[in-house]
């Protein structure tokens, strides 16, 4: 198996495993299955507009996924991806909301929402490095604080003019992402969160910056002993993972919304652990996850449209999946992996030390 | 030198009066393209120490992986007091009475010494801990080994003492062979003294004991038998008493012409100490440090290394020789409760590990694994583990993968690394391969003024060890300054260095050229010194 099939094995092999759960979630609810799994088909990659559908969802994923894989291959357990979000759409929709001139404006726009999810992670950062604070606790905790800030944010200075809802008043015109086919809301913000996304990976696998943060999260003792400046470099890698995720939050308001409301996202920053985890921490395997990940979320609203089954267990289906493939990833496919190692692998030093 | 004793390949084993507790015949395993072990037969009877030898990658380890029932054999036969075994698991060899102390701990390092040897006793009863910590203790104290105290997290100990409680472990439970790998590397002569006296009472008491080992000295001076292994193959086997060292280090190389230098004990190395008043290179002035229990871990030590000079401080882990790395390494004030003392490197004072890296200092730590690799990184990779190595190895930022890897391709086959694919994971090499990589990533050095290593031959083997002390001696001739730490007074002898010896955090030197490896033994263990 070459290192690329590892890498996307888990994501490919969740296909079938997703459909066969869609079969029997129909079953359940008493719908036909065939209808049910052609639904979630059709409805995610059928169709033009199935398709841009799936990639409007990737966009977030996508982002969010790169900033999770980003932090864990650094040794940063950055659960935080959501308000580092929340926080990046918060900014976005500031920059993109206030008075003044209006060309050019989605670029300051994305750079205030990658700012300031940045700044979000370096609070953790500091609680980490100052006080030796376990991240998994604080980027949580912080999660809800940005969920509290977007909601007062919305319900309060930044609520549209009219104050019916609690919603930001809309972008202007110039801040919004270039949408390049009439009628389609594909945006250009899921090509740069392709180009984030790889630029990460290349940034861990082909610079002295990424060999340095792979070396300090792996191994601090023996980072520390090759004179790397360890803790600066764990700062760093909070914040390009939190710069990435509020990408994805400005990207969002910008290139889908148009403004900001509380429930603006339906949890992108928590799915990102589970699709950084099943791309196996590697750029192609996030890809693959983020889409299999936006296509189930599609499907299931066209499970629930044309099968009748309920879009709660038809959203099951992507938990369901999930559970499979790591079941399957740690045990199937790591012992495959383990016995080809051994069998295949001439190099392998036979311990006779 | 008595050939005749050593009959080559399967024929005329010697003559064993008891049934051997444990008989393999014809084991074979084959990883990949390597054939580890390729029909290898051995006999230990009960109440006999038989001694394991040959050269890294010969497949000692394999072949005690196989006994221990860690490793499942392709082919060939196992017997156990005279009945076949097919072990499904290590504890199925254990249940049956094998047991095995690794090269590499397998140690919980987050639990107490008392809890991992509980770990090994077994059962599910609930436990008081000051109780459980007596046992131990009481355990420890039976079989001579000095542990400290038990209620002590494995984590903080220094790699000797955790060694010691691998022994321990080994030894509670029904025990009809006891295997030991590299055992003695980390122990004083006095320790190594007390384990042999061990070994024998518990041979005595009918336990097989199969030891494996680089150290010929020991292996004749422990084992009643030895069998010789290279390339998965017996090469020889024979009775110890009619073997010498020079002998057997000629079967466990492929060509002798190999064994250079110090493995020739006629020819003694010209001694590499400065003269008197040479301006030293690097200068080492009050280190005292506390670690997080708050005991004095390092207590004013001072001492200087003129460039093209070779310094040795004889001593056994846990005397402060982590800490005094650490402190050399420039990483002591990150690491220690307290530190205070003056590293000085030419005209740089080291206050960190990158200043240490700037002035031209190579560190190889005394623990490989922890220090020295990134066992998840690729080799090439770890060879770019220093600051100004992994800079020099970047233009605006980004890596020249391609010649990184055609550097690291050429160094690996310089220091014999197996293999010596530089896009192998640190975490697939043996012991002895990973220490090789630390060894061609720090003395290869493009900048290089001064070297700290400690054990730096630690799981290496004769040809290997001989040459990375050519390596050190040539680095000092060359004008660098040389401090080597090290527990094997072989090496001290080899290095023929000004000699010092640390113990508990306090240096004792340097000692007179007169002094002999029964006095520097004496003083790595402490006696006639006011602790």
């Amino acid at each position: 198996m070459s290192s690329a099939a590892r890498v996307l094995a888990p994501a490919l092999v969740a296909v079938p495993v997703a459909l066969v759960f869609a079969a029997v979630v129909a079953l359940v609810s008493g719908a036909d299955p065939w209808t049910a799994v052609r639904a979630l088909l059709v409805g995610s990659v059928g169709s033009a507009s199935s398709v841009a559908t799936t990639l409007l969802k990737t966009a977030p994923l996508l982002l969010t996924g790169a900033a999770v894989m980003l932090a864990f291959r650094s040794g940063v357990f950055n659960i935080g991806a959501e308000g580092q979000l929340l926080v990046g759409a918060l900014a976005g929709t500031i920059a993109g909301t206030a008075p003044g001139p209006d060309a050019g404006r989605w670029v300051l726009v994305l750079a205030c929402g990658a700012v300031a999810g940045g700044a979000w992670a370096l609070i953790p950062a500091a609680f980490r490095i100052v006080r030796g604070v376990n991240e998994v606790i604080t980027t949580i905790l912080l999660n809800f604080v940005a969920l509290y800030l977007v909601s007062y944010a919305v319900d309060g200075p930044l609520q549209e003019a009219a104050r019916q809802y609690p919603q930001s008043e809309s972008l202007v015109a110039g801040a919004m992402l270039w949408r390049p086919f009439a009628g389609s809301q594909i945006h250009v913000g899921i090509g740069i969160a392709a180009l984030a996304a790889v630029a990460a990976g290349g940034l861990l696998s082909y610079t002295a910056l990424g060999l340095r943060l792979r070396a300090s999260g792996l191994n601090a003792s023996a980072a520390r002993l090759a004179g790397f400046p360890v803790t600066r470099d764990l700062a760093v890698a909070f914040a390009l993972s939190g710069a990435l995720a509020g990408l994805a939050g400005a990207v969002e308001v910008a290139g889908v919304t148009g403004r900001l409301y509380e429930r603006i996202s339906p949890g992108y920053g928590y799915t990102a652990i589970a699709i950084a985890l099943l791309g196996n921490l590697r750029t192609g395997g996030v890809v693959a996850a983020a889409l299999l990940f936006a296509a189930l979320a599609t499907g299931a609203t066209a499970m629930e449209r044309s099968a009748g089954v309920s879009a709660v267990l038809a959203l099951g289906v992507q938990g369901a999946t999930l559970l499979a493939i790591a079941l399957s990833s740690t045990t199937v496919l790591a012992r495959f992996a383990a016995v080809r190692t051994v069998a295949g692998n001439g190099e392998e030093a036979p311990d006779g030390a | 030198m008595d050939r005749a004793a050593l009959s080559a390949g399967r024929r005329g084993s010697p003559v064993v009066t008891d049934d051997p507790v444990l008989e393999l015949r014809g084991v074979r395993k084959r990883f990949g393209a390597v054939q580890a072990l390729d029909g290898v037969d051995l006999r230990c009877a009960g109440g006999e120490v038989h001694a394991l030898l040959g050269e890294n990658g010969a497949g000692k380890s394999t072949l005690m992986h196989v006994v221990a029932g860690l490793v499942a054999p392709d082919a060939g036969e196992m017997h156990l007091a005279g009945r076949p075994v097919a072990w499904s698991s290590a504890d199925a060899a254990r249940a049956a009475g094998i047991a095995m102390v690794h090269q590499h701990f397998m140690l919980v390092p987050t639990m107490t010494v008392a809890e991992n040897v509980a770990l090994a006793l077994g059962g599910l009863r609930p436990f008081r801990p000051e109780r459980l910590a007596a046992r131990v203790a009481a355990l420890a104290a039976e079989c001579g080994l000095e542990i400290g105290d038990p209620q002590r997290i494995v984590d903080e100990l220094s790699v000797g003492e955790q060694q010691r409680v691998e022994i321990l472990k080994a030894l509670v439970g029904p025990t009809r062979v006891l295997i030991l790998d590299e055992p003695t590397a980390v122990l004083t002569p006095d320790e190594v003294d007390g384990l042999f006296a061990l070994l024998r009472g518990l041979a005595a008491s009918g336990t097989a004991i199969v030891i494996v080992t680089h150290k010929l000295r020991e292996a004749l001076a422990i084992a009643q038998h030895v069998t010789v292994l290279r390339r998965g193959r017996v090469v020889g086997r024979g009775v110890a008493a009619q073997l010498d060292e020079a002998s057997l280090a000629a079967l466990m190389v492929e060509s002798p012409g190999d064994l250079r230098g110090p493995a020739r004990a006629d020819v003694a190395p010209e001694p590499l100490v400065a003269s008197r008043g040479a301006a030293p290179l690097l200068r080492v002035r009050g280190l005292r440090a506390r670690d997080r229990r708050g005991a004095l871990v390092l207590d004013g030590v001072s001492l200087d290394v003129p460039a093209g000079a070779v310094a040795v401080v004889a001593g056994v882990e846990g005397n402060g020789q982590t800490e005094l790395v650490q402190a050399l390494s420039g990483v002591a004030r990150g690491t220690l409760a307290s530190f205070e003392g003056d590293v000085v490197l030419g005209e740089d004072t080291i206050r960190s590990a990158a200043d240490a890296r700037a002035a031209g200092l190579a560190v190889v730590p005394p623990d490989r694994r922890r220090d020295g690799l990134v066992l998840g990184l690729e080799l090439w990779e770890n060879l770019l583990l220093a600051h100004d190595a992994l800079a020099a190895a970047a233009s605006l930022g980004v890596l020249d993968r391609r010649a990184a890897q055609r550097d690291a391709a050429r160094r690996l086959a310089e220091y014999g690394v197996r293999p010596s694919d530089p896009r192998a994971p640190a975490a697939e090499l043996s012991g002895g391969n990973q220490q090789r990589v630390v060894l061609a990533r720090e003395l290869g050095r493009v900048h290089l003024r001064a070297v700290v290593a400690a054990n730096p031959t630690r799981g290496l083997d004769l040809v290997a060890t001989v040459a990375v002390h050519e390596r050190l001696r040539a680095l000092a001739s060359g004008g660098a300054a040389v401090l080597v730490l090290s527990s094997d007074l072989d090496e001290v002898d080899a290095l023929a260095g000004a000699k010092y010896v640390l113990y508990r955090g306090r240096l004792a030197g340097p000692l007179p050229a007169t002094a002999d490896r029964a006095e520097l033994g004496r003083l790595m263990a402490g006696v006639g010194v006011a602790a």
